[in-house]
């Protein structure tokens, strides 16, 4: 019966080893010697979102000899921390952040500060006056504006609709940034036409599911809802499952969703969807790592630097 | 004998763990590292902590996550309102220790299945956090406590050396005094436990209110740390801290499990994440190593209890 015991024990051993020996092996393919390699930590918030997978693809797509991507994704606030502490650790020469929260990633800029690494935030705004009272310092911004893309989206819609009607707005994230300028600038338009009238405005966290029961319920205290702007392309293809499902035809309301991305586009290709608005993902991420090495090479950047938006329909 | 066996199969896990990473990037073994691994795993520790003699009477505790995001919360909204560090800290701690008691008094006196009992909480805490923070983050800015925190004592950060501490506190009860012998037995046979005398619902509740207390003090350095509270914060915290405590040894029948083992859980769990991080390796593969881990660790467990 020992003889078993030792033999699991070894076995054990052996395929933990194997396991990291598989990583080992990966990463000695992708070893490099380090003089003169710039690398890069990118943190974004998942890797689920297409949106995302463009934005850090592209960033990858430029590595070379010369310079190294490292991708790392997580939604919880402090994992992202942690993902920089370890990024300082790791020694990497940049770090651009898509933070999941304007506050609470902070901390780890003034870490990243402290160890002398230029920061580059990334499409989702950090609180700057918060940032500029605990002391941490970006070396630059880019990322679409956010409040200009809403007011296309009005603009688009108050056309389709002429200028009369009920609409709706789902919301992103609560406090999030990009959440809070993208239902702005719609507002904003929508104040110019006296007779639109918003009927609901509801958080459905950038979620396809959540847009969609949201949307249901929506759509039973509207039932002459004349159109809705989701706030990103997630909502808005779970606003046209909803109605899907409630057998509305899709053409009685306009849906405008966020981001372009790749279902949605095909969505408005078939005329499911009527437009979406465009941010450049790719632009972004590889903005962003022309970006860093004009940082590195001690090249003066501007404080902060927007990709154009457009508006698919 | 068999026990030190396993103590030693789980060192040896880790030290595997870590002598590899090294190998691969020494930057992994860099000692601010290493000590960056104890600090960012101190807030899971605590909760899995309380999660261990949870689940060595035989429990469990589902609303850890829920627990540490209202705790938080009610602690960043106490400094926003200026209110002395101490008094806060104090007040959040007592609020996780109420809800420890709300779980342990509807388990044990409403004879209600543990299970049940926190889930419930777990959906019903998260809900008021969410409610009562408007569903936004509560900032507190650039904070004492989050320099306090940041201390460090010998290169050891603050928030480590609370793990630390809590750790040989708990250990010491469990191993030392009589509560703990009753709380293995109550894990071990409630009903023996029952019949020898011993005040099970009491201390199982006893044991449920420390759970709910680690969750306040987990919350404290989780705020420290983002110098602000999220109403979404915690989540999964009851899943690692399960793992965590199953992978150090303790069994969800009950009876049996140890603060040490815990203590070494949370370290696996914490040097693969920092390590594959490090290495670059997309945190799917994460997913699927701790998966095989913690299946992997409950195999060894088995086949030496059943000999």
């Amino acid at each position: 019966m020992n003889n078993k015991k030792s033999l699991l024990k070894a076995l054990l051993i052996i395929i933990v080893i194997g396991l990291i020996g598989y990583f080992v092996y990966q990463s000695f393919l992708k070893k490099d010697s380090d003089s003169g390699v710039v690398k890069i930590g990118f943190l974004v918030p998942t890797l689920e979102n297409p949106f995302f997978v463009d934005m850090t693809e592209s960033a990858k797509n430029l590595e070379n000899e010369k310079l190294k991507v490292f991708i790392q994704a997580s939604q919880d606030e402090l994992k992202q921390n942690q993902i920089i502490e370890n990024f300082i650790a790791q020694g990497v020469d940049a770090i651009c952040i898509v933070p999941i929260n304007s506050e609470s990633i902070i901390p780890a800029i003034i870490k990243a500060n402290n160890a002398n690494i230029p920061v580059i935030n990334v499409d989702n705004k950090i609180n700057l006056e918060s940032a500029k009272n605990q002391g941490a310092v970006l070396a630059t911004y880019i990322g679409s504006d956010n409040f200009e893309g809403g007011q296309s989206a009005g603009e688009y819609i108050a056309e389709s609709i002429n200028e009369q009607g009920k609409v709706a707005i789902l919301e992103g994230v609560s406090g999030n940034d990009a959440a809070i300028k993208r239902k702005g600038g719609f507002e904003d338009v929508m104040k110019r036409y006296p007779n639109i009238q918003i009927v609901a405005s509801q958080a459905a966290d950038w979620n396809r599911q959540k847009a969609k029961d949201v949307f249901d319920a929506i759509m039973t205290a509207n039932p002459d809802l004349d159109a809705v702007f989701a706030a990103n392309d997630e909502m808005a293809l779970g606003v046209i499952a909803a109605m899907k499902n409630k057998r509305i035809a899709l053409d009685s309301i306009i849906v405008v969703g966020f981001d372009a991305a790749d279902e949605a586009i095909k969505a408005v290709e078939l005329g499911e969807l009527n437009a979406t608005i465009a941010q450049q993902p790719k632009l972004m991420g590889a903005e962003a790592v022309r970006l860093v090495l004009s940082i590195v090479k001690k090249e003066s950047v501007k404080d902060s630097y927007s990709t154009p938006l457009k508006v698919i329909k | 004998m068999l026990k030190k066996i396993k103590k030693y199969n789980l060192l040896v896990m880790l030290l595997v763990l870590i002598i590899i990473f090294g190998i691969i990037n020494p930057a992994f073994l860099q000692p601010s590292n290493l000590l960056n691994i104890l600090t960012q795993n101190s807030i899971i520790g605590i909760v899995s902590l309380g999660m261990t003699i949870v689940i060595i009477i035989g429990g469990i505790d589902l609303s850890v996550g829920s627990i540490v995001a209202f705790c938080g919360l009610v602690l960043a909204l106490l400094l926003t309102l200026n209110i002395p560090l101490i008094a806060a800290l104090l007040i959040t701690v007592v609020v996780g220790s109420f809800f420890g008691l709300i779980n342990g008094v509807l388990i044990k006196k409403g004879k209600i299945p543990a299970f049940i009992v926190t889930l419930g909480l777990m959906s019903a805490i998260r809900g008021g956090g969410l409610l009562f923070s408007n569903s936004k983050s509560i900032s507190i800015g650039g904070s004492e406590l989050n320099s306090i925190l940041n201390t460090k004592l010998f290169g050891v950060s603050f928030s480590a050396l609370i793990f630390i501490v809590l750790s040989i506190g708990l250990w010491y009860l469990l191993k030392k005094t009589y509560w703990g012998k009753y709380i293995y037995a109550i894990g071990g046979n409630e009903k023996a436990a029952r019949f020898n005398g011993i005040q099970v619902s009491k201390y199982s509740i006893i044991v449920y209110v420390i759970s709910g207390l680690m969750c306040g003090i987990a919350s404290i350095l989780l705020v420290g740390s983002l110098n602000s509270a999220q109403p979404q914060a915690g989540q999964l915290y009851e899943l690692t801290a399960i793992a965590a405590v199953v992978i150090g040894g303790a069994s969800l029948a009950g009876g049996k499990g140890s603060i040490f083992g815990t203590f070494v859980g949370v370290l696996i769990l914490g040097v693969i994440q920092n390590g594959l991080s490090i290495l670059n390796v997309p945190s799917y593969y994460q997913y699927i190593l701790v998966g095989f881990i913690i299946i992997v660790s409950v195999l060894i467990d088995k086949n030496y209890n059943t000999k």
